[in-house]
C-alpha cells in the first residue's frame, strides 16, 4: 500500500513537473534559436517600444512605452480606441499584446503562425518574423504573404543605472 | 481512496495545462515598472522612413470586383467636324445612351517594406453601350454602330513609393493600357499593341506628419480622353478628432472623407476618369478613329467592412461628360497627337453627352 502511495505522488509531481517547465515563461530554461527574439524592439515609426517575450511555448510581444503616451482628444493615457471590438477600445495600449502566438520554425528561422495588430487602424494581420544583425523584419500580410508588407524594427536594450 | 486523490491531482493539473495552452489577450500578467523603459539604448540599426499612408484613408485595395450601371443619357453630334451631318447642318442629330459593365481590378505588392514599395497591378473594364438609333441620322448612326460594339480597356500598372527619409517621398506611377472597340472572339477586332496608351505620374511629395500628406508632380495622362500634360497636386490630410479628412490627387480626384467609424466610411467628391479608345475596323472611309472618351463622376462612395479584409463599395452619383469627341489619325499617319486645351486640330466627330445617373457596386479585399 506504502508503495503504490509513493508511485501515485511520483506521478503527480512529474505530471506538476511537466507542466510547469511547459508552460512557464523562463527564456533560460529552453534555449533555442527561437529565443533570440526575446527582448526589447522599436518598430521603424519610433512610436513605441515592444517587449517580446515567451509564454509557454509561444512568443508575445507587448507594447511597453509610446512615444506620445497621452491621447490628445481626451488628455488620457491612450486606449485601443480603432479597436473593432467595442469592448477593447477602453484598454489602455500601453501593456497591449500587439504581437501573438509566434512559433519558432528552425528550418526556416522564422518565427510563424502569428499575428501583429495594428493599433492605428484596429486591423490584425497574419505575420511572420525574421531576424537578422539585431534586426527584426515584421511582415504583416492579408491572407497570403504577398499582399503585405514588411517593416524593420531595431533591438534596443535598457540602459543599466548607476 | 488514495488513487481517487491522485486521479483528482492529476485532473487538475491537466485542467491547469490546458488554461495555460489556451493564453492569449485575457491572459492576466504581473504589474510591470513601465518607466524602466524610458531610458534605452539602440543595439541594432535601422533607419528611419515616412509611411507611404496616413491615418485612415480609405482602404488601399489588393482586388476589386465591381459593376458599373448608368441611366440613360443623349448622345449629341454636333454640326462640327468632319463627319459633321451634311444633309441638315442645322439638326443635331442626337440619341440616346447608357452603358453598364464590369470592373476588376488587381493591385499586388512585389517590394513593400520600410525604404521601397513596389506595386504592379492590372484592370479589365468594359462598357456595354446600348443606344436607341435614329431615323435619317447616317453618319451619327455609324459613330454609335461603333459604339455599341462595346468599350474595353485592359491595363497594367506599376507604383513606387520611394521614402527619401522621414519626411519626404517620391512617387512614380506608370500605366500601359489597351482601349477600344475590340473583342477577342473570332467575329470582333482584335486590339492592336499599337495602339497601347502610356500614361505616367511623378511626384515629389512631404509627410509632416501622421495627418497629413502632400506633394506635387507633373503627369501625362489620358484621363481628359486625350493626351496632355499637367501638374498634379496631392492634398492627403485627417483631421486632429481623426473624424474627417481629405483625398485629393487633383485633377484626376477630390473627396471630403467622413469616418463614420472604423468600419464604415464616406467619401464625396469627384474623380476623372478616361482615356482614347481606338474605333477598330469601322464603316466609315477613315480607319484610324479614336474615341476621346472623359467622364467626371460626382459621387458619394460608401466604403463598409464586411468581414476581416473584405470591404464593399457603393457609389451613386452623376455622370458628367467631358469629352465624347472623336479624332481621325490618318492626317498624322496613324499616331497620336497632342492638341492640349489650346490645340486648334478639328474632330471628326464633335459630340456632347447629356449628364447621366450611375451606381457602382464592388466587392474588395483590402489593407487599412
Amino acid at each position: 500500500m506504502n508503495n503504490m502511495k509513493k508511485s501515485i505522488t511520483l506521478v503527480g509531481l512529474l505530471a506538476l513537473l511537466f507542466t510547469i517547465s511547459s508552460f512557464t515563461s523562463n527564456p533560460a530554461s529552453v534555449q533555442d534559436g527561437g529565443d533570440d527574439i526575446i527582448g526589447i524592439w522599436e518598430p521603424s515609426n519610433g512610436k513605441a517600444r515592444v517587449k517580446i517575450e515567451k509564454i509557454g511555448s509561444k512568443y508575445y510581444g507587448k507594447i511597453v512605452w509610446l512615444r506620445e503616451p497621452i491621447d490628445p482628444a481626451t488628455s488620457k493615457p491612450k486606449v485601443d480606441k480603432n479597436n473593432e471590438d467595442e469592448k477593447m477600445r477602453n484598454v489602455p495600449l500601453r501593456g497591449y499584446r500587439m504581437l501573438k502566438d509566434f512559433t519558432y520554425d528552425e528550418a526556416s528561422k522564422e518565427w510563424t503562425d502569428g499575428t501583429i495588430y495594428d493599433p492605428e487602424s484596429g486591423s490584425l494581420y497574419n505575420c511572420v518574423i525574421t531576424m537578422k544583425d539585431d534586426v527584426l523584419n515584421i511582415r504583416g500580410y492579408v491572407g497570403v504573404k504577398a499582399l503585405g508588407r514588411t517593416d524593420t524594427w531595431k533591438r534596443l536594450k535598457l540602459k543599466k543605472k548607476n | 481512496m488514495v488513487l481517487k486523490r491522485a486521479t483528482f491531482s492529476l485532473i487538475v493539473l491537466s485542467l491547469a495545462s490546458v488554461g495555460f495552452a489556451q493564453l492569449d489577450s485575457n491572459y492576466v500578467e504581473e504589474e510591470e515598472d513601465y518607466s524602466m523603459y524610458d531610458d534605452v539604448e539602440d543595439v541594432g540599426e535601422i533607419k528611419t522612413y515616412c509611411s507611404p499612408k496616413i491615418f485612415d484613408l480609405s482602404p488601399n485595395r489588393f482586388l476589386s470586383l465591381g459593376y458599373d450601371v448608368t441611366g440613360s443619357g443623349t448622345l449629341k453630334t454636333s454640326d462640327e467636324g468632319a463627319y459633321k451631318p451634311d444633309d441638315d447642318v442645322a439638326r443635331n442629330d442626337q440619341s440616346d445612351l447608357k452603358y453598364h459593365g464590369i470592373r476588376i481590378n488587381a493591385n499586388i505588392p512585389v517590394i513593400s517594406k520600410s525604404k521601397l514599395v513596389w506595386q504592379i497591378g492590372g484592370g479589365f473594364n468594359q462598357a456595354r453601350i446600348a443606344t436607341n438609333q435614329i431615323a435619317n441620322a447616317g453618319d451619327h448612326n455609324l459613330l454609335l454602330d461603333e459604339l455599341e460594339e462595346n468599350l474595353t480597356s485592359i491595363n497594367l500598372n506599376t507604383t513606387i513609393f520611394k521614402p527619401l527619409g522621414e519626411k519626404n517621398f517620391l512617387l512614380l506611377q506608370v500605366l500601359a493600357e489597351q482601349n477600344g472597340n475590340y473583342t477577342f472572339g473570332s467575329s470582333g477586332s482584335s486590339p492592336d499593341l499599337a495602339n497601347t496608351k502610356y500614361s505616367a505620374t511623378g511626384l515629389w511629395g512631404k509627410r509632416p506628419h501622421d495627418r497629413l500628406q502632400w506633394g506635387v508632380g507633373v503627369s501625362r495622362t489620358y484621363r481628359a480622353g486625350e493626351l496632355n500634360y499637367i501638374p498634379v497636386v496631392m492634398y492627403n490630410f485627417t483631421a486632429e478628432n481623426r473624424k474627417w479628412g481629405t483625398e485629393i490627387l487633383f485633377p484626376a480626384k477630390a473627396f471630403y472623407r467622413r469616418k463614420i467609424d472604423s468600419r464604415n466610411i464616406l467619401l464625396a467628391g469627384f474623380e476623372l476618369e478616361g482615356s482614347s479608345y481606338r474605333l477598330y475596323n469601322t464603316k466609315f472611309n477613315a480607319q484610324n478613329l479614336e474615341l476621346r472618351r472623359s467622364e467626371i463622376r460626382l459621387r458619394l462612395d460608401y466604403q463598409k467592412q464586411l468581414k476581416g479584409f473584405i470591404w464593399m463599395g457603393i457609389q451613386a452619383g452623376a455622370v458628367l461628360n467631358y469629352s465624347y469627341n472623336t479624332d481621325d489619325l490618318t492626317a498624322t499617319s496613324n499616331t497620336d497627337f497632342y492638341r492640349g486645351f489650346f490645340g486648334d486640330q478639328t474632330y471628326a466627330f464633335s459630340n456632347a453627352l447629356s449628364p447621366m445617373p450611375y451606381v457602382n457596386l464592388s466587392l474588395n479585399l483590402v489593407s487599412k
